[in-house]
């Protein structure tokens, strides 16, 4: 993580990425410490009811998802270095564990931020968040070792079978609490689930944690808490350690699925796809002056890909219909919604990566492909632009189906498309001339912020000042033919077509200066 | 077919590649040795299209390559050292990419010969990401093949084929070339490049070392005398001894 943050750092580029990436996280952060600063302390009784619910979600997530199974992830070089190297299994092991325990030292400075609030002093806070997340860390790690002392089936099935229970156990309770309480909602309901008896037992161990960030004195409270703390992570240390269980061929096929998905992630910048071709295909498009086999291949990759465009869609509908809900009609309630697509819409260019940012390791084969640059960037351009377009047109219904006001849908379309364009156009154009690749899993990569920051600024400038002109002209023309808003509207739309079709000839430019000898930094 | 006439490449203030000239008829096959480093793949993007000429010109099948782009392009088949395919297309999806690419009419049944030929019939519709390393490397042959190039380009062709793999590569080129086509082929394996190539050019930090017919080499290193192989030859030219420890 160190050397990713530094990289590049000696260069005056590297250097300015860097600070304007720190800057953006310092910015993200000050609110929470100035809160904090004031004086103004959180309600801590709720703090210390929520934090050992949310370990305990924590730690069932891990045991429902892949998520777990990130606990016992390998790099590449420490498969190839350390397991055939002189080290018996528990060294490697004890390396992975306080390995770990340093990525927690460092990442809870900054989860320390946000408990700042309910904590007496920072230490505190910070002990106790090092303390939980090692917690959970080394939870998940002794199930995933638990499993390997087991049959790996007979442990699917045991975790399958605790699950259910958990599961079962839990909607009792709810339906009893729900039953008690029906105002039960949101952190009330949570609240009050946390009144159960038999969650009450579950939370148990998990309570210190959270007595450890909260501790009003250094001794007897925080030393005493923490003691407690240590202890428990001690003895699923241990316990992993102890286990001595032959994880290593679980482990590298795990390692090898989480790096092919890191890989893919850095490609494309979307979670990667379970691909099966299945046995529809789409059929071959026309040439159309050399589009036609970019959209066509484009295409099948969203199409492929739709797992993830579907949970896209399905966080952009909660986005818009929990705003939406509140049945706000007035200008201040439709100016928010509106506010809301169009940030949900330069969300969407950044998320929806069909074109040239998730091609950056095949630029060789887009060159040497006999159609011009032209054609090329345009056939690159269309299925982001479609598939955001729709999306947006969708979120649109969503929103006018609570609030009124229909006629917003066909005016998102038909200005939405031009603006899309642009906007796509403007992002790849900055992509090709600052190639990198996507690094989703590098939380302390400043550069990478600074770099977004810098795209993001330069995409809403460049989006901003086309649609200012635009506008310019449709308020000329509006004037010239007598306050007529059609014709005046029918200009804008003009001109954001225009300059949004100049724009793919920026994006053919920079395909061509595009180097696929340059290093492209992860 | 190919001409490269004072050709340069240069990344920033590193100088790739320095006056490099050669010429290559139709039929003819091109051995590209040189050590790590020497500008084989500099050379190889560059008459591919990939990456434009500092200076020079290079010409494939009497098109400019960046005068004319298109129409030389439509007229080279390029396979890297480690082709990156399309992560979502199938094998058959990438021959059918190809060819709509590059217009190729009714491809089917020589997609279908190719793909029988390098044993890629039963993953016809498996999508890339699942191919190995080789299959990988068959599939971008496969494609190269699909349009009938006029000049072929191999990066370390051999790499992650199977013995199997490697012979039906090697008598691919042949019958390529023997068809007219004027293939190119950059590797380490000299003696797949002894074996194979008629013409030898020989690179060296940027600079052309020998460039002419594999059989007059010995002739052009006679102090190694007439029996000398091609690693002896490469070693002598590249490091000025014969490589021996």
């Amino acid at each position: 993580m160190f050397r990713k943050t530094v990289r590049g750092i000696g260069t005056v580029r590297g250097a300015l990425l860097f600070l304007l990436g720190l800057s953006l996280v310092i910015l993200w952060l000050l609110p929470t410490v100035m809160l904090s600063l004031r004086g103004e302390r959180g309600d801590v009784e709720s703090f210390r009811t929520m934090i050992p619910l949310g370990m305990l979600g924590m730690c069932l997530l891990s045991l429902m998802t892949s998520a777990g199974e990130r606990a016992i992830y390998f790099s590449p070089g420490e498969v190839e270095f350390l397991f055939p190297g002189p080290f018996s299994r528990r060294e490697v092991l004890a390396y992975k564990l306080l390995g770990t325990a340093a990525n927690v030292l460092i990442g809870s400075l900054i989860f320390s931020v946000f408990v700042l609030r309910y904590a007496s002093s920072w230490f505190a806070g910070y002990v106790g968040v090092v303390l939980a997340l090692l917690f959970v860390q080394y939870f998940t790690m002794a199930a995933m070792i638990l499993g390997e002392t087991m049959s790996q089936r007979a442990y699917t099935r045991a975790r399958k079978i605790i699950l259910f229970i958990f599961g079962a156990l839990l909607a009792v309770i709810a339906g009893q609490v729900m039953s008690m309480r029906a105002d039960a909602r949101d952190a009330g309901f949570l609240l009050l689930l946390k009144d159960s008896p038999w969650v009450q037992y579950l939370l148990m161990p998990l309570a210190p944690f959270a007595r450890v960030m909260t501790a009003e004195s250094l001794f007897p409270d925080l030393a005493l808490w923490a003691a407690v703390c240590v202890a428990m992570n001690a003895t699923l240390f241990f316990v992993i350690v102890g286990l001595d269980a032959e994880y290593r061929e679980t482990a590298i096929r795990i390692s090898q699925r989480i790096y092919t998905r890191i890989q893919h992630a850095q490609r494309s910048g979307m979670a990667p796809a379970v691909v099966k071709a299945g046995k529809r295909r789409m059929p071959l498009l026309p040439w159309w002056g050399g589009t036609g086999p970019i959209i066509w291949r484009q295409c099948v990759n969203a199409i492929r890909n739709s797992r993830s465009m579907l949970m896209i869609t399905i966080l952009l509908t909660v986005a818009v219909a929990v705003p939406a809900m509140r049945n706000d009609t007035s200008e201040r309630g439709i100016a928010t919604i509106l506010t809301m697509l169009i940030w949900l819409t330069v969300m969407m260019s950044m998320m929806i990566r069909f074109d040239f940012r998730a091609d950056i390791e095949r630029m060789d084969w887009l060159k040497v492909l006999p159609i011009p640059p032209l054609a090329l960037s345009a056939g690159q351009l269309v299925v982001p632009v479609a598939i955001c377009t729709a999306l947006q047109v969708y979120l649109t219904a969503i929103a006018t189906y609570f609030m009124g006001r229909q006629e917003l849908i066909p005016l998102m379309l038909v200005f939405g498309l031009p603006t899309n364009l642009l906007m796509f156009a403007a992002e790849n154009t900055l992509f090709l001339l600052m190639p990198t690749k996507s690094a989703a899993f590098s939380p302390g990569d400043f550069q990478m912020f600074g770099r977004q920051l810098i795209f993001l600024l330069v995409k809403t400038l460049i989006v901003g000042a086309v649609w200012g002109l635009s506008f310019l002209a449709g308020a000329a023309v509006y004037f010239l033919t007598g306050q007529n808003t059609t014709a005046g509207g029918v200009a804008v739309w003009c001109c954001l077509t225009v300059a949004a079709i100049g724009c793919i000839a920026a994006v053919a430019w920079a395909f061509g200066q595009y180097d696929v000898s340059r290093d492209t930094p992860a | 077919m190919i001409h490269v006439e004072n050709f340069y490449k240069s990344y920033r203030d590193t100088v790739a590649v320095e006056d490099l000239s050669f010429a290559l008829a139709p039929g003819e096959i091109l051995g590209l040795a040189g050590p790590n480093g020497a500008g084989k793949t500099s050379t190889m993007r560059c008459i591919a299209g990939i990456i434009p000429p500092t200076r020079g010109s290079v010409s494939v099948a009497g098109h400019d390559i960046v005068r004319d782009a298109i129409a030389a392009k439509s007229r080279i088949a390029y396979v890297p050292d480690d082709p990156k395919l399309f992560d979502t297309l199938t094998v058959w999806e990438h021959l059918e990419f190809v060819a709509a690419a590059y217009r190729v009419p009714s491809w089917q049944a020589k997609g279908e010969a190719l793909l029988q030929r390098f044993e890629l019939t039963p993953k016809q519709t498996v999508v890339a990401q699942e191919l190995s390393r080789g299959m990988r490397q068959k599939v971008a042959i496969c494609c190269a093949y699909l349009h009938e190039p006029a000049a072929i380009l191999f990066d370390e062709p051999h790499v992650g084929l199977d013995p199997r793999g490697i012979r039906t590569m090697k008598d691919s080129i042949l019958e390529r070339a023997n068809a007219g086509a004027c293939v190119i082929v950059s590797s380490h394996l000299l003696e797949l490049v002894e074996d194979m190539c008629t013409h030898l050019l020989i690179l060296h930090k940027g600079r052309s070392l020998y460039f002419g017919r594999m059989s007059e080499a010995r002739n052009a290193f006679a102090e190694l005398g007439g029996d000398a192989s091609l690693e002896e030859i490469f070693f002598h030219a590249t490091e000025g001894d014969t490589g021996q420890p």
